[in-house]
């Protein structure tokens, strides 16, 4: 796999598992990573520290238990020696052996220490007996200088020499008994009728007072031990001695008789240990400490558990001590942004929480003021497009008059020049009429009678007008009278049909108003037996680019759409059907709202809203 | 629960169970390490000639955690043996080493009491051989080692040889093995055994005695150490006679090995009875702690000691015991 698709994969999985969290989940699990790192490397750097200082402290301890060791040995040692230089210069030394015996000197001496020897000898140069103590009859055939001890001390004379452990083989006993005994052999000056001889004098250490002092020092059944060697590695006592010697059980010995004196570390037998030498004075011996890391690896297993116990409960208190404080921090954010989600989902008065740190309160309060301030501006922009409608419907209504009325005025000037004064009575009625209708104390909002009766006032004049080319016929239910509608919007359809309609045809023109109910919408159809107009046409008279005025009061059919789509909802306005040479029926839809003062004070400040119109939002 | 609410819980629960053992390692790092009763039967527990068996068996039990019981006994019969074995297995032993004094019909016993406890067979094993485990001497080469030191001794005067063997115990495998090396060894040589006496310790002085006035044996060669002792016995209770048997024998009580250092024996056979009290005790230390372990038949090795090289550095760490 090369680095590039290995660098890949890996952003992948980062891409995967590393998408944005909730703010509570990203503090807690970010603080307890850190947490959790800082105390494992305080955890380790700590209980590395607690090793080593243990492992110092161990090589001091058994340092310490040496030199007390090599201390105690010593001053056995040199006991030993001392009662071999009390024989030698005491008794030996002055005595000529011809005549006097140096017998009592030495049961006396052996008599004093025969708890740490088996026996004191003295013998000839050729290896005969010439004194013992205690008193024991020699074995039989036995040559005392064929034994390693005598060798040692003829061959180096001026020494004294330590053994290493053997079975005493100079003395018979009739009670089977076999002792173990370090032998410390000097050679000495024998005199004999005033001739000086060499000799050898002999102290048979008991073999178990060395024992004895080494079986204390490794009460301790663990698998530490102290072992004692002379310079050559010949081991001297081993708590696991016949062990050894039976080939059971194996030691470094002769390795590690090569060591200075100090502490080790040795792998032997794929265990390692730590080793401690230490040399004993006058022999040579080496007493040698060893602690295999196991046994030490096993004392500190109580401190290992510890110290896992300890960080495994300060992690879990670290974690719910987290999860706690991100929750704390989180908790506020997580209330905002659910007052943000409730604004998001429509409610324009949101309650936006306000609580937590400063700085969230401080938010807090930023987005109440923000919502507030907002909810305002909306509420301006919805008085301001009120304000324009009305100001649009105002403009509307006063391009209605000035044309209209000149034309009836005129109407009505030559009625008068020709003394038709009923018609001109008549006419000047329907334009009081129509004029009341029109003012309507200033409202918008009308109910369909007025609004139908207005229709009329304005046919009635334009009969007169066009001297009844054309007849009108009014067909409105009874239940859609009192019905509200915008005021003004049927008079400018009655203008097209008239214009548009009637006035180019050759015969009788018909104009019919239909007012009727259909489920819960109210309709008002106004049609025409006119010349029709084709469907592209139709299709345009109700978008922006269809404004093109050329006859009439100017108040077209989509400023009729308009306001009523304004007022109503875009669900409701006008419907065109038109067919070439058969005519036009114009729909006006409006939903059927009883004609009540509260229906229409709502309608006029805009704040009523159609069923239709909330579901088409 | 969702998913993350399931990993948390999962964190904390896993955490709680860190604590909780390393609360109980904590607290049960310091504990001794178990101790299993172990109980040594053996014919003359007393005697000296199990003083290196007995070091080797409290090494091990040392070495093991063993709290170790050697029976005090002296000579006992069949009967008694299994006696004892059920009193120690009412005294909640939880494994016997037994030295069987029959090897002739102890396998229903031992298939019995195998079932009840962790068992090992010391010094001899049983008939059939080989199918429990147990510690002992390679009999048969300690039978050929006694013929082979015979043979080669350059004393032998090879005209009318007359060999008397002492076999104690010889309901016990170990002596019929022995017996059994040292013929197939004499018969290479066209030898065989003049006599043999089958007796137990208190009647084998007195027998002896008997028998050689009867058929003068101009070699004795004893089987065990306490047919040595008594053939030592016989030979110092012929005091101021021209002694004309010479004496070969297995042993290794400091009796016999001083007077191997006398003379009177010419040659012992030392089986390794250190090992084999360490590897018995260490063989059933393996049984209590790992059930399943199935320890399997051990020999040791033996040494062929003689006056002359009886102080030789090597033997004499394994003949005389340390512990005084």
């Amino acid at each position: 796999m090369n680095k590039e698709n290995l660098l890949d994969k890996l952003n992948a999985y980062l891409k995967k598992y590393m998408k944005p969290q909730s703010i509570q989940m990203t503090i807690a699990v970010s603080f307890t990573i850190v947490s959790v790192a800082c105390m494992g490397f305080l955890g380790v750097m700590m209980y590395n520290r607690f090793v080593n200082r243990m492992e110092v402290m161990k090589a001091e301890s058994t340092e310490q238990l040496l030199n007390q060791t090599a201390i105690n040995l010593e001053s056995y040692l040199r006991n030993m020696r001392r009662i071999s230089d009390a024989m030698y210069y005491s008794a030996i030394k002055d005595k000529d052996l011809a005549t006097e015996s140096v017998d009592p000197e030495m049961t006396l001496l052996y008599e004093a220490n025969k708890d740490n020897l088996i026996s004191i000898a003295c013998y000839s140069g050729d290896g005969e007996l010439v004194a013992a103590a205690p008193v024991s009859t020699e074995k039989e055939g036995l040559n005392a200088a064929d034994q390693d001890w005598f060798m040692a001390a003829t061959e180096q004379m001026e020494n004294l020499h330590f053994s290493t452990p053997h079975v005493q083989n100079l003395f018979d006993n009739a009670s089977y008994r076999y002792y173990w005994v370090v032998s410390l052999s000097r050679a000495v000056e024998l005199t004999e009728n005033g001739n000086s001889s060499m000799g050898v004098l002999l102290v048979d250490m008991n073999y178990s007072s060395i024992e004895q002092l080494f079986k204390k020092v490794n009460y301790d059944t663990s698998s530490e031990y102290v072992y004692l060697m002379d310079s050559n590695g010949e081991i001297i006592y081993h708590p696991r001695q016949k062990l050894i010697y039976t080939d059971l059980y194996q030691e470094n010995n002769l390795e590690e008789a090569k060591l200075a004196d100090g502490s080790y570390e040795e792998m032997f037998q794929g265990s390692k240990r730590l080793i401690t030498v230490k040399t004993v004075s006058y022999t040579g011996w080496k007493i040698v400490s060893i602690v295999p890391m196991s046994s030490f690896d096993m004392g500190l297993l109580g401190t290992r558990m510890f110290v896992i116990m300890l960080m495994s409960l300060t992690m879990l208190a670290v974690i719910l001590f987290n999860q706690l404080v991100s929750a704390q921090i989180a908790r506020p954010l997580q209330k905002l942004n659910n007052s943000i989600k409730d604004w998001e989902s429509g409610n324009m008065n949101p309650d936006i929480y306000v609580g937590g740190s400063q700085e969230t309160e401080h938010l807090g309060r930023t987005l109440r003021s923000v919502v507030a301030q907002l909810r305002q501006l909306m509420d301006d922009i919805v008085v301001e497009q009120e304000e324009k409608r009305k100001s649009e419907l105002d403009a509307l209504q006063s391009q209605i008059n000035p044309h209209f009325l000149y034309n009836t005025l005129d109407s009505i000037v030559w009625m008068i020049e020709g003394e038709r004064y009923d018609d001109a009575v008549f006419m000047i009625t329907q334009l009081a009429s129509l004029f009341r209708v029109s003012l309507s104390r200033g409202r918008t909002i009308i109910s369909i009678e007025d609004e139908i009766r207005h229709a009329q006032n304005y046919m009635n004049i334009q009969k007169i007008r066009y001297k009844n080319k054309f007849t009108v016929t009014f067909k409105v239910e009874e239940e859609v009278l009192q019905c509200c509608t915008v005021k003004l919007v049927v008079q400018p359809l009655l203008e097209n049909a008239i214009y548009y309609g009637t006035e180019e045809m050759d015969g009788d023109g018909e104009v019919t108003v239909r007012g009727y109910r259909n489920e819960q919408d109210v309709y008002l159809e106004v049609s025409d037996n006119g010349l029709g107009m084709p469907e592209e046409i139709v299709e345009q008279l109700l978008t922006e680019n269809n404004r093109v005025r050329k006859r009439g009061s100017g108040v077209g059919l989509l400023n009729v759409h308009n306001r009523i789509a304004l007022r109503f909802g875009k669900p409701y306005g006008l419907e065109i059907e038109s067919y070439p040479d058969e005519g036009t029926i114009v729909r006006i839809h409006l939903p059927m709202i009883p004609y009540t003062q509260e229906n229409q004070e709502a309608l006029e400040k805009g704040t009523w809203k159609s069923e239709k119109e909330a579901a088409h939002e | 629960m969702n998913k993350k609410g399931f990993y948390f819980s999962l964190l904390i629960m896993s955490l709680m169970l860190i604590t909780a053992g390393a609360a109980w390692g904590m607290v049960n790092s310091n504990r001794e390490v178990e101790n299993f009763q172990v109980s040594v039967v053996l014919d003359e527990s007393t005697n000296d000639r199990w003083i290196a068996l007995r070091e080797g068996m409290e090494q091990a039990a040392r070495d093991n955690h063993i709290k170790l019981n050697v029976v005090s006994t002296g000579a006992i019969s069949y009967t008694d043996e299994r006696i004892l074995i059920d009193r120690e297995l009412e005294n909640e032993a939880e494994g016997i080493v037994v030295q069987m004094i029959s090897s002739q019909d102890s396998s229903a016993y031992i298939e019995e009491l195998s079932q009840k406890t962790a068992v090992i067979l010391l010094d001899t094993d049983i008939s059939p051989e080989d199918v429990y485990p147990a510690v002992t001497a390679d009999n048969i080469e300690i039978g050929r080692a006694l013929a082979k030191a015979i043979l080669e001794d350059p004393a032998l005067i090879r005209s009318n040889i007359q060999i008397g063997v002492l076999c104690g115990h010889a309901k016990q495998l170990s002596m019929q093995q022995r017996l059994e090396g040292l013929e197939e060894g004499l018969l290479a040589e066209g030898l065989k055994p003049t006599w043999i006496l089958e007796t137990g310790s208190p009647e084998m002085t007195g027998k002896l005695e008997q028998k050689m006035s009867e058929t003068p044996a101009s070699i004795l060669v004893s089987l065990g150490d306490p047919e040595t002792e008594s053939a030592v016995d016989y030979f110092q209770s012929q005091t101021g006679m021209q002694l004309t048997t010479t004496l070969y024998g297995v042993g290794c009580s400091e009796k016999n090995v001083y007077f191997l250092d006398q003379g009177l024996i010419r040659t012992l056979v030392v089986p390794n009875e250190f090992n084999m009290g360490y590897q018995s005790i260490s063989a059933i230390a393996e049984k209590l702690k790992y059930k399943l372990s199935d320890p399997v038949t051990e020999k040791v090795n033996y040494l062929v000691v003689n006056k002359e090289n009886l102080y030789d550095a090597k033997n004499q760490k394994i003949l005389f015991p340390i512990v005084q």
